[in-house]
């Protein structure tokens, strides 16, 4: 089982329409993939149609007092479960306080799906915080989605700075870039000078798409509306560059 | 395709399309989504797959075909893609499935079974927001048969159709709703599997007759009247398997086909006295040139199965030495068979079944029976038992280390006809007793049946050798590898021979079981 997060100091940056989209594509080739949406607002729930839970469920999970099975849902999709948002996700970073190895907490969870599951996605809320610790000790590898602009680069210089203090050292972390807009200058100045972002980025990059807009109209994964899109295709293409990435490791 | 493990059916009447109509005035169904498929269903002749529990079929596909299988009822199919349908266990996936199948299957033909074609409809059971919370499943399936030998078109049936509700996981409570919904509908779980209902209506849910001797008799009945039951069951065995030996479709046909012919001519001469002798003796010459005829053939066969595991002996280095022999074997294999075939298309065949079964089925007019004709079965049974029993008992305690062979083998056929006679009449006496009788029996035999083997291919090899010599299709490295092997065969056969005294003398064990069972009978 292979942990993948969709991580990025910032907000609005593709990382839920990453998470959706590429589990997506990993259950039609075949593979058995979980979102876990930990995010309060529950976008990703939304794309899926499923209700985001609203009692103190992760409270009770960070606990140790239930299991994470009795909470997952099946998607519309074969082979692709979700793990609902929980409104009280708010306070994860405040349970997981109370407890003595906050750290540790998520990746106890996640072990009893090991043999379920190919692939996990957990899909983050955008900040550095203790939960966002906790991510970095469960997952392989962070995917940081980056819209080419200055901006975007120096949150990705920040992050790797805080890794490199405080990350576990065995964290992939694989930026790409997303919402490309060739027609935007800065964009193409930027993606020629990929080689100086502080980790190597992905060859593949998601286009700017007004279907990955439409997703929140069809309330489903992209490939399963606009299967011919080129951003579809991208996901796609992206998620074979992450195989081989998790397999090389 | 997707799973379920409940299949339900519409009470008898009901139409689909009204219970369809009704259920979405309960719950908001999506367009369905059809998809076709034709299964064509396999099994050996003998239907192990079938007593196994369970069903493996294939579909055509591009490039080939998909083989299913499905371990249980209920359980979700496994499948491969395969270059053609499979025939034999050989011929099925590596791995897991030829592990579990093989020793099922064994030297078995996979045979059309029958077909299958299903139209399924899948309809997404939807919640406010369009969200798919179970998928529910209607299956409208015919059985077809294929145009067969016996000059029959194709056949169709329509099957009862099928229902099924699919869970989703996290969604149990829908799952639970939707299944009270078709109970309150008149739904009910189908109490076969869509194979047997498509074998029920296409007419053909027994396998063949088994050659397993599942006679019952009763014991007052008259002897002749029970012999002829049993004889009658035999001939059908011998009937049943004829086609299948003439095309050679696999060697156990043929197995089977010997075995009925060789407990027929051990009912007749191991029973006296029941049959007038003129019958007797004309029909066990006629089964006693079936046997020959059929001999070599089958001699040829059980090389063939053995030459892997005899290969498997070998050092790896020498292994493929022995294929200028397997394919001697074939050829000479592929010449019997011809003579076997040409034997059966005789007249002198014709006419053994036609005036066995007008013997059999006749009733001799009164007055002129032998004298053991109209004796209650069991009582010639027990006698003819227990004077069996007791050649076995003496002749096998009078072997002593350096008896001559010839000892092990006449002690062989008195097993064999005991053997034949307790599983003719096992149904006249306790059946746990005789049970444990056989149980030992064969073990004894076993024993017995490995040495006599072991000596039967040695002699075998040796004429295989001046066969293949004078042929010239013998290279040197070819006859020293069959000269291993001759080797391997007399160390085999003198363990089975340091074997035989344990066996004896625990097979003696049930001396007093069988004195109780048989001879006490003969005192009442
Ligand atoms: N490739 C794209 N082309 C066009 N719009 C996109 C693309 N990727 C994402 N968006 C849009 O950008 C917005 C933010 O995307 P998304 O929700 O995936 O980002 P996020 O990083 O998960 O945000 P948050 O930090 O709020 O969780 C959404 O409205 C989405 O439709
Ligand atoms: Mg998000």
């Amino acid at each position: 089982m292979k942990i993948f997060a969709t991580y990025n100091i910032k907000g609005g940056v593709g990382k839920t329409a990453a998470a959706v989209n590429l589990s997506y594509v990993a259950a039609q080739e075949g593979a058995r993939a979980l979102v876990w949406d930990l995010d309060p607002q529950g976008a990703a729930s939304f794309y899926f149609r499923i209700k985001a839970k609203i009692q103190g469920g992760t409270k009770r999970l960070v606990a140790g007092k239930s299991e994470l099975d009795p909470l997952i849902k099946g998607t519309d999709f074969p082979g692709l479960d979700l793990l609902p948002a929980d409104f009280s996700l708010r306070h994860l970073d405040r349970a997981l306080d109370g407890t003595k190895k906050p750290a540790q907490i998520l990746a106890q969870l996640l072990q009893d799906l090991e043999g379920q599951y190919d692939f996990l996605f957990l899909d983050c809320p955008p900040s550095i915080s203790l939960a966002s610790r906790s991510v970095f000790v469960a997952c392989d590898a962070l995917l940081v989605p980056t819209i080419p602009t200055p901006l975007s680069l120096r949150t990705l210089d920040q992050l790797a700075g805080h890794l490199k203090k405080k990350g576990p050292k065995r964290l992939r972390v694989l930026p790409f870039f997303c919402m490309v807009d060739r027609r935007k200058i800065l964009h193409r100045n930027i993606l020629e000078q990929r080689d100086d972002l502080p980790m190597p980025a992905l060859e593949t990059t998601v286009p700017y798409s007004t279907y990955v807009e439409q997703m929140g109209i069809h309330r489903a994964p992209l490939g399963s509306f606009a299967h011919r899109s080129a951003a579809a295709e991208s996901y796609r293409s992206l998620w074979k560059e992450i195989l081989l990435q998790a397999k090389a490791s | 395709m997707t799973h379920c493990s409940t299949e339900y059916v519409l009470p008898s009447g009901a139409k689909a399309e009204v219970f369809l109509t009704e259920l979405e005035d309960q719950v908001v169904l999506s367009q369905p989504e059809t998809s076709q498929e034709n299964r064509f269903f396999v099994d050996t002749f003998d239907r192990r797959i079938q007593r196994l529990g369970g069903s493996l079929w294939w579909q055509r596909q591009k490039d080939g075909v998909r083989l299913f299988w499905r371990s249980a009822p209920g359980q979700r199919p496994s499948s491969w893609p395969l270059q053609d349908c499979p025939t034999f266990a050989s011929a099925l996936p590596k791995g897991s499935l030829r592990t579990a199948l093989e020793p099922v299957i064994q030297m078995r033909r996979l045979l059309p079974l029958v077909e299958v074609r299903l139209k399924a409809s899948v309809f997404r059971v939807l919640d406010r927001r369009q969200k798919t919370v179970a998928y529910l499943h209607w299956v409208q399936s015919q059985a077809v048969l294929p145009r067969d030998t016996a000059g029959r078109g194709k056949r169709r049936w329509d099957l009862t159709d099928r229902f099924a509700i699919e869970e989703i996981r996290g969604y149990s409570k829908k799952f639970q709703r939707l299944t009270r919904l078709l109970g309150a509908a008149g739904l009910r779980p189908a109490e076969t599997t869509q194979l047997e209902a498509a074998l029920a209506a296409a007419g053909c849910s027994q396998g063949s007759k088994s050659s397993k001797l599942q006679l019952e008799l009763s014991a007052r009945q008259p002897a002749e009247e029970a012999l002829q039951q049993i004889f009658l069951h035999l001939l059908s065995v011998l009937e049943v398997n004829e086609a299948g030996v003439r095309s050679d479709l696999d060697s156990e046909f043929l197995h089977e086909f010997r075995v009925a012919v060789r407990r027929t001519r051990a009912a007749l001469t191991q029973v006296r006295g029941v049959f007038p002798a003129t019958v007797v003796e004309r029909f066990r010459q006629e089964f006693s040139w079936l046997g020959k005829v059929s001999g070599p053939t089958r001699d040829l066969d059980v090389y063939l199965l053995k030459m892997p595991t005899y290969e498997e002996h070998l050092p790896p280095s020498i292994r493929a030495d022995l294929e200028p022999l397997r394919h001697h074997l074939r050829g000479r294999q592929r010449r019997e068979q011809k003579r076997l075939t040409r034997a059966l298309a005789s007249p002198r065949y014709r006419s053994i079944k036609k005036d066995w079964r007008q013997e059999l089925e006749s009733k001799r007019p009164s007055g002129e029976s032998p004298p053991n004709a109209l004796m209650p079965i069991s009582k010639v049974a027990a006698k003819r038992i227990w004077k069996a029993y007791k050649k076995v008992f003496t002749r096998g305690s009078a072997i002593h280390r350096d008896t001559p062979a010839e000892a092990l083998h006449d002690l062989r056929i008195d097993c064999k006809k005991l053997r034949y006679l307790l599983e003719f009449f096992r149904s006249l006496f306790a059946p746990q007793p005789i049970a444990s009788l056989i149980r030992d029996l064969k073990k004894l035999q076993d024993t017995l049946g490995d040495f006599n083997d072991f000596e039967v291919q040695r002699d075998q090899l040796s004429q295989y050798a001046d066969e293949m010599t004078s042929e010239g299709s013998a290279p040197a490295s070819t006859l020293l590898a069959m000269g291993r092997l001759l080797a391997l065969l007399e160390e085999w056969q003198h363990r089975e021979r340091l074997g035989f005294h344990p066996r004896f003398e625990a097979f003696s064990k049930s001396r007093p079981v069988a004195q109780k069972l048989f001879r006490g009978e003969n005192r009442s």
